[in-house]
């Protein structure tokens, strides 16, 4: 009976002692359990505070640079505005030429600045276009005073107008200036919030009151009529030479001939198709809500474009634009990828030669080339029959030269530059414009070009091609008034000529 | 009962370590992601995986065809030289590997790009906007890109065009680091001799996603693929 009960008693003391050591254990995994989430608590707390931190960085950076950037646009309108209003003042053309200087190098330096903004392209593309042409036409007078010339009273009007829109952009600027400096803007915040901004419709940016400021001091900014590669000139469009407008049909013969493919494998691209039935929009998108009102304007080189299936791969296409007017050939684009060079580059130049002919591009010739991966780039030239070359009528054609196939041709100079020209007898002889040039310089080849300026001018000129010091250049000289109207040096590398 | 209930507490521990390991990890991992966008592996095409086949076939670890592709051959024979070279033998030709075969990944594509930057600059930006657009449409956004330089609305660099703030969104996302496709590298060297099937736009905008009203008063010039380019 003892016996029993001791057994009992023991047996009950071990069940007490595992049923205390079971809660303890159970009570340690709760206290672990706690722990642990506990510590992936503080992690991601301490994880979420360093990239707050870090965000807080970014943004202080960004809006230091945007900031520096701006106040330093700031400080050249000033400049441009107190150089405009000088240069009504100064009469001595020593005088003038510097500040045209001064204008020019703050007008481009400003303008690089616009281009860093983080606003809205539509406002600053104005107040780009014109600091631009503020540069660009301070650059055109300068040439005009180093030429020998004088500013005229239109110069001089034109230059008040531009320095009235300086003054106007300055207030702007200044506004802008005060709503950094109390806080009420920053371009930080703006900048990292890169949906927002990129978003037009909503950018807060967009939303600001200087937007409608700075659109309506441009709004009526007339068109700048100067010489110089950034005045408003008209679109050039191609050259009318009294051409007959050709049919479809007639196109797609062309390219089955030119390009000696099936006719089944021409298609056209209609490149108005979506414009025409409004929008291609999927529903939650923006919808126009006219579609009648998106404008749709004519290419410069009105055309049709065709693409050719290639016969060996699937998705390769031929891309072939063939003009309305006249039925030539203004663009021609061949992805097809060449593997391994067998021919020279004399041997491709046949090729295209003959392909020029073929299609109606006689009387070019060869001026430099250009070779990469299996392909030359040659760039043609018009020589008309006095042997006068002409630049601006350029043909570029681009050969395999692994079988002469032509990859490419861009016809668009020449379509838009190449008429009948006539030109007065040159006042210089060559032997007379061969006297302007450095004497050291060792002439090799020479003739008579027209050469296009920044303005799209043609200029007839000497050429002479020589070697100096080991290098070679080109030189032109005005074949009238003997200035040197450009110098070029002629890169000879493996790859090609490349005149620069 | 006892032991699925304790199976269950481990369960959930480990669930929550682990999540706090993720996190954590992630931390001190983001900058990693750009190192690894410059690896060739089976799959890939193209005039670099080209040179690295020319390369391994010149020293003896290749014995196929140089064609371009990266292929199984391609794959036994990288892992091959890496084996042979100390390398980490993945089989996958990473930089460290490109660096070991010779091959400049930092600028520009083996010997077939001329000194300019720029040139790689632009295809990356091309990349990003029209990866998957027929080869016109990608000759079309370089073209664009150098239309931009020219016109006095457009900063005057290639870089500034590619950098201005918001002018790309592939460039607002990031998308800018990626390595350029072989055809973008293709288009924008005709962009560059001239090539320019946009006769001289300077926007464009994909009328299914554009929601800005003023990209849509533009006026268009012609559509190539699924984008809209405007004067």
């Amino acid at each position: 009976m003892d016996k029993y009960v001791k057994v009992k008693n023991k047996k009950s003391k071990n069940e007490n002692r595992y049923e205390r050591f079971k809660e303890n254990l159970i009570s340690i995994k709760a206290y672990s359990i706690f722990i642990i989430i506990m510590l992936v608590l503080v992690v991601t707390a301490a994880w979420g505070f360093n990239q707050y931190n870090s965000k807080k960085r970014y943004q202080a950076f960004l809006s230091n640079e945007f900031n520096r950037s701006f106040y330093t646009l700031n400080d050249y309108t000033q400049n441009i505005s107190i150089l405009l209003n000088k240069v009504q003042i100064a009469t001595a053309k020593n005088e003038q030429q510097f500040i045209f200087s001064q204008l020019w190098r703050q007008s481009f330096a400003a303008q690089d600045i616009v281009g860093q903004l983080p606003i809205d392209h539509a406002v600053m593309a104005k107040t780009s276009k014109y600091l631009k042409q503020v540069g660009d036409y301070s650059y055109s007078l300068e040439k005009k005073l180093v030429d020998g010339k004088s500013i005229s009273k239109n110069d001089l009007n034109k230059l008040d107008k531009l320095s009235g829109y300086s003054d106007k952009l300055q207030n702007t600027l200044y506004s802008i200036t005060n709503s950094l400096e109390s806080g009420r803007m920053d371009f930080g915040s703006l900048a990292y919030d890169s949906k927002n901004w990129i978003n037009r419709n909503n950018s807060a940016i967009s939303a600001q009151s200087y937007t409608k400021d700075i659109n309506k001091i441009f709004s009526k900014y007339p068109l700048l009529i100067y010489d110089g590669p950034f005045a408003d000139h008209a679109y050039k469009k191609q050259t009318d030479r009294n051409e007959k407008l050709i049919t479809k049909e007639k196109a797609k013969q062309e390219v089955k001939q030119f390009l000696g493919t099936g006719i089944n494998q021409i298609q056209f691209i209609d490149t108005r198709k979506e414009i025409r039935t409004g929008s291609s929009a999927k529903p939650n998108a923006y919808v126009v809500k006219n579609p009648k009102s998106v404008k749709v304007i004519t290419p410069t080189i009105d055309m049709y474009r065709m693409q050719v299936k290639n016969r060996n791969k699937k998705n390769n296409y031929i891309y072939v634009d063939i003009t309305k007017k006249g039925g030539y050939i203004a663009n021609i684009i061949n992805p097809q990828n060449v593997n391994g060079e067998k021919l020279s580059y004399k041997q491709a130049a046949t090729y295209a030669r003959r392909f020029l002919n073929k299609v109606g591009y006689k009387n070019m010739e060869e001026a430099y080339f250009q070779k990469y991966q299996g392909s030359v780039v040659i760039n043609y030239i018009y020589k008309d029959d006095k042997g006068i070359l002409y630049y601006p009528d350029m043909i570029k054609v681009k050969v395999s030269l692994k079988d002469g196939n032509i990859l490419g041709v861009d016809a668009i100079s020449y379509l838009t530059n190449h008429r009948e020209r006539k030109w007065d007898k040159a006042s210089l002889t060559i032997q007379q414009a061969q006297t302007k040039i450095k004497t050291k310089f060792n002439i090799q080849g020479k003739s008579l070009v027209v050469i296009p300026d920044e303005a799209g001018n043609e200029i007839l000129c000497y050429e002479f091609k020589g070697k100096y010091r080991g290098k070679y250049y080109i030189v032109y000289v005005n074949a009238n008034t003997g200035k040197e109207e450009s110098i070029l040096q002629v890169i000879d590398t493996d790859r090609g000529i490349l005149a620069m | 009962m006892k032991k699925s209930k304790n199976l269950k507490h481990i369960l959930i521990i480990l669930l929550i370590a682990s999540f706090g390991l993720l996190v954590a990890y992630e931390n001190f991992n983001t900058g990693k992601k750009y190192q690894e966008a410059i690896t060739y592996s089976w799959g890939s095409k193209g005039a670099t995986v080209s040179t690295i086949q020319k390369k391994l076939k010149a020293w003896g670890y290749y014995s196929g065809t140089v064609d371009g592709k990266y292929g199984y051959k391609t794959y036994s024979s990288v892992k091959y030289f890496q084996r042979k070279n100390g390398l980490s033998a993945t089989g996958n030709a990473d930089s460290k590997t490109l660096a070991a075969l010779g091959i400049n990944v930092t600028g520009s594509k083996v010997s077939t790009v001329s000194n300019n930057s720029n040139l790689y600059l632009m295809a990356k930006a091309v990349t990003g906007e029209s990866r998957g657009e027929p080869y016109l449409g990608q000759v079309a956004v370089a073209a664009v890109i150098l239309n931009r330089t020219r016109d006095s609305r457009f900063p005057n660099s290639i870089p500034g065009v590619i950098y201005q703030p918001g002018a790309f969104t592939a460039v607002s996302d990031g998308q800018i680091s990626l390595q350029p496709s072989d055809s973008c590298l293709k288009a924008c060297r005709d962009a560059m001799n001239g090539w320019d099937p946009t006769y001289g736009c300077v926007y464009y905008y994909n009328p299914a996603t554009a929601t800005s009203s003023w990209i849509w008063s533009r006026p268009v010039m012609m559509v190539i693929g699924k984008h809209r380019f405007c004067k």
